[in-house]
């Protein structure tokens, strides 16, 4: 994609302006500040794609602050763009938020192609993601490169660019990734806050256990009052009871069927509330139990969990340490000669122990190093030495004479200076112009002669013709008057001398024309010629006011200085300047020396860590001590293996013992970090069996109260849901009582029946209709019932008015609490969700990135000539950087480590493989606002020499700039096809809309 | 001479009914007054029956809930049908509040509780068989009734068989606590069925009149020829979702022609002082204005009378980051007496533009995904979710989706805001 015009009729600042781009050049926009350059990459992108409509409050804001500042002027934009070859003009009115796109190479409207169809979640206007390729935060945050991107203390003061490029490659923003993402699902997960205004936060999982543990709580107050409320049945059945009085000793007879009947109702409802009293009981128990396991659970200083995990590691550390035990007893006649020859070894070869073989290979290496650093440096010191001598009368000389020259230029500034010799320069420039010049004018007299004699010579040679024309006419008049008197001349010659004398006098006519007009000939060189010195002229007398702007600003300068002419200033400024190239020889040749110096001391640094290690002393170290050292510990080594060697066998044993140990230490370790995350502290280690002996004492009760609870289920088996099956069971009784009331108050004898015997069979109902004999009973006292009646009065009373109170408060809190739950579960499920998807696919998107990203810097560093040797980004997006001459690789967070200009050099160049990654798939601008600012020159030129010959024929380049001279100074420095290849471009006055 | 019955009937007033139930959550001060509003209904329907001067009110069950009714409303009660002095009030006790005897309508229970027993103008049906009550001041009436003597759904069709009636009077009239097989309103789920009967299993037992109740909703019942045989008077106050809008009691009168024709008049009448009401607001496109503008017109297209309803305002549909619909919603609520707020919203993540190459789309195109597959795997099996523990069934769609907008919050604002409407 290549942009060919913009044009904005009201954009920011910006009214009824365009500017062309070139498309394979790179195009500057090299103007001072409040220019608006920025405003005009901004118009780019706003263009493309329009003002975001969704996302943040200052994305939305945009629309407005780009508003244009003139009032009249319509808030629209044009775009002439070049896509795969096909051109196409965008037109935004950012107003209406209309686009229209036109395709000028067959002057249609196409405008449909681009904004219908795609991604179903993205609106209709897709004009900057059809034509781009990517969204408008990648657009923006990728093809336009301005300072703050290169700044490394852009990203929260973080001079590491890894979060940039992951936020670019998580949500196409360098400010937001996905690690930052799963930051804030975390810090959700665990601050949970409770719906309303309850401010109280904890983590979901707490917040899930806790309205469990309400949720229980509640479903057992109900529980209970459920109880009493059945309880209260069955007191105010009884309550009735005890209303029905009865006489005394008074014979009855009963129908026997009835009696029969009545048995067997009681007899059911007997073995009912049998049953019901014994799964009540069960039930309650196991209510209580589990309640019991709550409280274990509440008292317990570990989770159960963690008192689980505390018992296998403990377990396995006691196992493995009575194995260690075993075994340390086996080796140790063994081991105690192991023991004293390694001893002697070790005191022979003190604190060589904790060197290594590798050690001694670097020790050895750095003092061959030493050893040949001293002997280059001491033939620098004897050169340096030699030099100096050399230089120092030069620089005696030179000192002499700029000591004054540097005492004249104290009264200017440094750019005055500057300007001096500048103008110094031009002046030289300028002195060769007019001498051009002159040569010039001169070469063009020079010309204008030789026309002149042309023209001379032209005449005589027409004044001999015209001559020679009129004489062949007079002999042609004399032959004719002579032959008046011959009759023999044929009338033929007669008639032929005539015409020749016509001819001749003609033609002799015509010579003398051209004679008396022999300015006529070559008139146009002539005039060409004298146009040309004209000109020359002019631009002789343009340069001599140049030369004499320029010597009469010297000469200001000049008497500034007190210097008597502009000659003596000039002088005095080189004079200056040659000393300072002498002093800067000079501080070359030190600085080597102390580079080397460094480097020698820096050795010896790295020595004495090894001797320091070694327990020798660091003071003096030179190449031969250090070569002792290093022969000292491969020798320790070498006695060490043969020791091992010779004790083989306990080697293995001892790998077991070690293995043994570690496994103990590590089970110790994760003992410890257990104890540690449940809250609880040992500080001696002593008392850690005891401490966990107790924590594990909660688990021991634990699996007592859960084995309880195991029986009861088991008893409990034979019910799927014991409280219903309690329930049902009470509403059989509650059936049966109703039965056995009916046939009481149906027959009221019944009620003096004596109670069934459960052992005796039962009676059968004679098939022949016998009448059984009646059965005989007498009616119960009437006995005063009033105390009973109160105590269950009180006992109804009592829990009624609880439950008045209680019943439907716990019924709402339960709701409450059951709705709570439902969304800290979803809440919890979702979170957790969101986190590890973002998290999987955020590994997934960087490593596909760090792929793509590396084969674009391998393509573009093998074509950058720069400091930066390779860099590669690892399977997180952080870059890996080698630069030239320097032997390790540094990380992006060593970038703040080295200069402002590497800095600026690696960020960029990291900004343009991303970029080139990026528009891989369409070619697309990039626009780079005041790049390489921080750059020096040698840098500066390298990297836009790379943009010119290795971005600018893939990607269209846009640079805006306010350092004119800086560029000026570029073109200087280019080769002429280079040059060729910068183009500097301006806006201009557009055709109003208006 | 044609002489008429002119009754009042109402039913399922749900007295002391739990009100919370999920998005629905008020303050214990909001139940209480909540509470207050459904004994109030009640008082205010007995006085329409005194003020109309009606022969008889119908109560055919529903009236209290069994297990939470308070014996301060169980009096209250007591005493308003005292008030109506000589017009009976007939009641057949419901699955919802059986006779018992620990229930309100038992007399020991009353005794034992220390409270006036029923007043002489109430006649609660306490048998499991009809039975039938005359009329105490007119002899031409005979109210046939059963009573639900547990909490346990009746699965017989008590009025396939032969309901006795008193053929000697005029007006034979039955209250009757059941469900009508082609009942047509929301709450007639499968699990709420008791004593279930048709239209023509009703129109046989040849009663003048069928006060109906369990149901919630307001229906009548025609027979053959288009005359109404029986009623629903609905709830008398709404509690839920589904009980939205105005709620009634019932004015009828059955007349008696000279032939024996009968026919019946039926006048709805809202007797709670408030109505309970749902107003979805979709937010989707609309600035602070364009949402308090959509709620003002909600609320007068809906008849919401801000002053005296509870009204339960649904926030739904997606909003822009720099439109906050709760707290705009929220700067209304003194225009109201009882304002309940949902939101459901969420930010319109999805209009945005996305580039493939990112983990913000990835993580878009995966979610949906995923919550497609859940609907699918939903519309298999209605009832499954993680949530309650449906085995086989990984999250449910509405977690995945709340799962997608907390990542896009955690992507996009670094902050993620829990969400507590299910």
């Amino acid at each position: 994609m290549w942009i060919e015009k913009i044009t904005l009729y009201g954009f920011g600042g910006i009214t009824n302006e365009e500017i062309e781009f070139g498309s394979d050049e790179l195009n500057l926009i090299v103007e001072s500040n409040e220019y608006g350059k920025s405003t005009l990459a901004e118009g780019i992108w706003a263009t493309l794609f329009d003002f975001p409509e969704h996302g943040s409050k200052a994305a939305i804001q945009e629309r407005e602050h780009f508003k244009p500042w003139e009032e009249k002027a319509p808030y629209k934009a044009v775009l002439e763009l070049r896509v795969d070859d096909r051109p196409l003009r965008i037109t935004r009115n950012f107003e209406t938020k209309e686009v229209e796109v036109f395709d000028r190479s067959t002057n249609q409207d196409v405008t449909a192609e681009f904004t219908s169809g795609g991604k179903d979640h993205t609106d209709g206007d897709t004009v900057g993601f059809k034509i781009t390729g990517m969204s408008r935060d990648l657009f923006r945050n990728t093809c336009l490169l301005g300072q703050r991107h290169l700044d490394a203390h852009h990203v929260g003061g973080s001079s590491d660019i890894a979060p940039v490029f992951q936020g670019m490659a998580d949500t196409a923003s360098p400010v937001s990734t996905a690690g930052g993402a799963i930051e804030s699902l975390n810090d959700a997960l665990q601050n949970y806050t409770f719906a309303g205004a309850s401010s109280k936060k904890m983590s979901v999982e707490d917040a899930i256990k806790e309205l469990e543990a309400s949720k229980t709580e509640l479903h057992q107050k109900l529980t209970q009052m459920d109880i009493e409320f059945r309880k209260t049945s069955e007191l105010l059945e009884e309550l009735n009871s005890l209303d029905e009085d009865v006489e005394e000793n008074e014979p009855v007879e009963v129908d026997p069927t009835l009696a029969s009947e009545f048995d067997a109702y009681r007899l059911e409802l007997k073995e009912l509330e049998r049953k019901l009293d014994s799964a009540s009981q069960r039930y309650e128990q196991k209510l209580k139990l589990e309640e019991d396991l709550r409280a274990i659970d509440m008292a317990a200083p570990i989770s159960a969990s963690a008192a689980h995990a505390l018992k296998d590691l403990w377990t396995r550390k006691q196992s493995r340490q009575t194995d260690a035990d075993r075994l340390a007893e086996d080796i140790t006649p063994q081991q105690e000669e192991y023991e004293r020859l390694e001893q002697e070894i070790r005191e022979r070869y003190k604190n060589l122990e904790s060197l290594t073989v590798d050690e001694a290979n670097s020790i050895s290496a750095l003092a061959i190093s030493l050893y040949k650093l001293q002997q280059d440096l001491n033939d620098l010191q004897r050169q340096h030495k030699e030099q100096t001598g050399m230089h120092l009368q030069k620089l005696m000389v030179s000192s002499k004479q700029a000591g004054a020259a540097l005492d004249v230029l104290k009264s200017l500034t440094k750019v005055e200076i500057e300007e001096a010799k500048n103008y110094s320069s031009l002046l030289i420039m300028f002195y060769e112009q007019v001498q051009e010049e002159q040569k010039r004018i001169q070469e063009v007299k020079f010309s204008i002669d030789d026309i002149e004699e042309r023209r001379r010579h032209n005449r005589n040679a027409n004044t001999g013709k015209m001559l020679g024309c009129f004489v062949a006419a007079i002999v042609c008049v004399v032959f004719l008057i002579f032959s008046q008197g011959v009759k023999e001349i044929p009338q033929i010659a007669v008639i032929a001398t005539v015409c020749v004398f016509l001819l001749a006098f003609l033609a002799g006519l015509v010579f003398a024309g051209m004679i008396l007009n022999f300015k006529y000939y070559l008139k146009d060189d002539a005039a060409s010629a004298s146009e040309e010195e004209q000109k020359h002229k002019k631009a002789l007398a343009a340069v001599k006011t140049k030369i004499a702007n320029l010597e009469s600003k010297l000469t200001a300068l000049a008497v500034k200085t007190g210097t008597p002419n502009r000659e003596d200033l000039i002088r005095f400024i080189n004079e200056a300047s040659t000393h300072e190239d002498v002093l800067s020889e000079q501080e070359n040749r030190d600085q080597s020396l102390g580079n080397e110096e460094a480097r020698m001391r820096k050795i010896q640094r790295d020595l004495a860590y090894f001797f320091d290690k070694a327990g020798r002393d660091s003071s003096v170290i030179d190449s031969q001590r250090a070569m002792d050292l290093s022969q000292d510990i491969q020798q320790y080594h070498k006695e060490r293996e043969a020791l091992e060697a010779q004790f083989n066998d306990i080697r293995t044993t001892r790998k077991q013992l070690d293995f043994l140990l570690a496994e103990i230490e590590d089970s110790a370790r994760e003992l410890e970090i257990l104890l540690e995350r449940s809250g609880v502290e040992v500080v001696n280690q002593d008392e850690i069996e005891n401490k966990i002996n107790e924590l594990l004492q909660s688990d021991v009760d634990r699996q007592a109260v859960q084995n309880e609870i195991a029986k009861i289920d088991y008893d409990l088996a034979g019910y799927q849901d014991a409280r219903e099956a309690i329930t049902n069971m009470e509403f059989e009784r509650d059936v049966i009582k109703d039965k056995i009331r009916n046939l009481i108050h149906e027959y009221p004898d019944l009620q003096h029946l004596p109670e069934p015997d459960e052992s005796a069979p039962k009676k059968a109902v004679l098939p022949w209709g016998a009448t059984p004999e009646p059965v005989a009973t007498t009616k119960k006292a009437k006995v005063d019932n009033g105390a009973k009646k109160e105590e269950l009065l009180v006992q109804i009373r009592t829990a009624m008015n609880y439950r008045d109170e209680h019943y439907l408060e716990t019924v709402e809190d339960l709701a409450n609490i059951d709705h709570e739950l439902t969304c800290a579960k979803r809440a919890k499920l979702a979170l957790t969700m969101a986190r590890d998807v973002i998290s999987k696919l955020s590994s997934e998107t960087y490593e596909d990135w760090s792929q793509e990203l590396n084969k674009e810097s391998e393509r573009l560093i093998s074509q950058l000539n720069m400091d930066i040797e390779s860099m590669a980004f690892d399977h997180s997006l952080r870059m890996v950087f080698k630069l030239k001459g320097h032997d390790r690789e540094f990380s992006s967070h060593d970038v703040a480590k080295l200069s402002t200009g590497t800095r600026e050099q690696i960020h960029w160049l990291a900004r343009i493989i991303l970029s080139s990654f990026l528009s891989k798939r369409q070619s697309l601008p990039i626009v780079l606002d005041e790049p390489f600012s921080e750059a020096d020159d040698a840098r500066f030129l390298s990297m836009m020499r790379f943009l010119i010959n290795s971005i600018a024929p893939h990607n269209q380049i846009i640079i805006l700039s306010c350092h004119h001279q800086r560029h000026q100074w570029l073109a200087s420095q280019l080769s002429a096809t280079e040059q060729g290849k910068l183009s500097f471009r301006t806006r201009r006055g557009a055709l109003s809309m208006n | 001479m044609s002489s008429t019955f002119k009754f009042l009937q109402l039913s399922d007033v749900h007295l002391d009914s739990p009100q919370n139930r999920g998005v629905l959550s008020y303050s214990s001060a909001q139940r209480a007054a909540r509470y207050t509003d459904l004994v109030e209904s009640l008082v205010g329907a007995m006085r329409v029956a005194s003020d109309q001067k009606v022969d008889a009110v119908l109560i055919p069950g529903g009236l209290w809930d069994h297990r939470s009714i308070r014996g301060e409303t169980a009096g209250t009660v007591l005493e308003a049908i005292a008030e109506l002095n000589d017009i009976p009030v007939f009641i057949t006790p419901g699955e919802g509040d059986p006779y018992t005897i620990d229930s309100y309508y038992h007399p020991t229970f009353l005794a034992a509780r220390g409270m006036r027993s029923w007043p002489k103008n109430a006649f609660v049906f306490n048998s499991p068989e009809f039975t039938t009550f005359k009329h105490p001041s007119r002899d031409d009436i005979a109210i046939t009734g059963y009573a639900h003597l547990s909490s346990r759904k009746i699965s017989d069709r008590l009025l396939g068989s032969y309901v006795n009636r008193d053929d000697n009077v005029t007006f034979n009239i039955l209250l009757f606590h059941g469900s009508l097989d082609s009942y047509p309103g929301i709450d007639g789920h499968a699990d709420r069925i008791t004593a279930p009967f048709s239209v023509e299993e009703l129109a046989a037992q040849r009663f003048n009149y069928t006060a109906l109740g369990h149901f919630h909703e307001y229906t009548e019942l025609c027979d053959e020829n288009d005359q109404v045989i029986g009623a629903y008077s609905g709830c008398l106050s709404g509690r839920n979702f589904d009980e939205l809008g105005p709620r009634v009691a019932m004015l009828g009168t059955v007349t008696v022609d000279d032939n024996g024709q009968s026919s019946t008049l039926l006048e709805p009448i809202e007797v709670a002082s408030n109505r309970l009401t749902y107003l979805p607001v979709d937010v989707s496109g609309l600035d602070a204005e364009g949402i308090k503008a959509e709620i003002e017109y909600g609320v007068q297209e809906l008849e919401i009378r801000p002053d005296v309803d509870i009204v339960c305002i649904s926030l739904e549909g997606t909003h822009t980051p720099d439109v906050e619909p709760y707290s705009i919603a929220q700067k209304l609520r003194p225009d109201f007496y009882h304002l309940l707020i949902v939101d459901r919203t969420r930010p319109d993540y999805l209009a945005e533009e996305y580039d493939p190459r990112t983990t913000e789309y990835k993580y878009l195109e995966s979610m949906l995904e995923k919550q497609r597959q859940a609907e699918a795997k939903r519309a298999e099996n209605p009832n499954a979710d993680t949530l309650n523990n449906v085995p086989g069934f990984l999250m449910s769609a509405k977690t995945i989706e709340d799962a997608l907008y907390y990542g896009l919050d955690a992507l996009k604002r670094q902050k993620v805001t829990h969400r507590h409407v299910d």
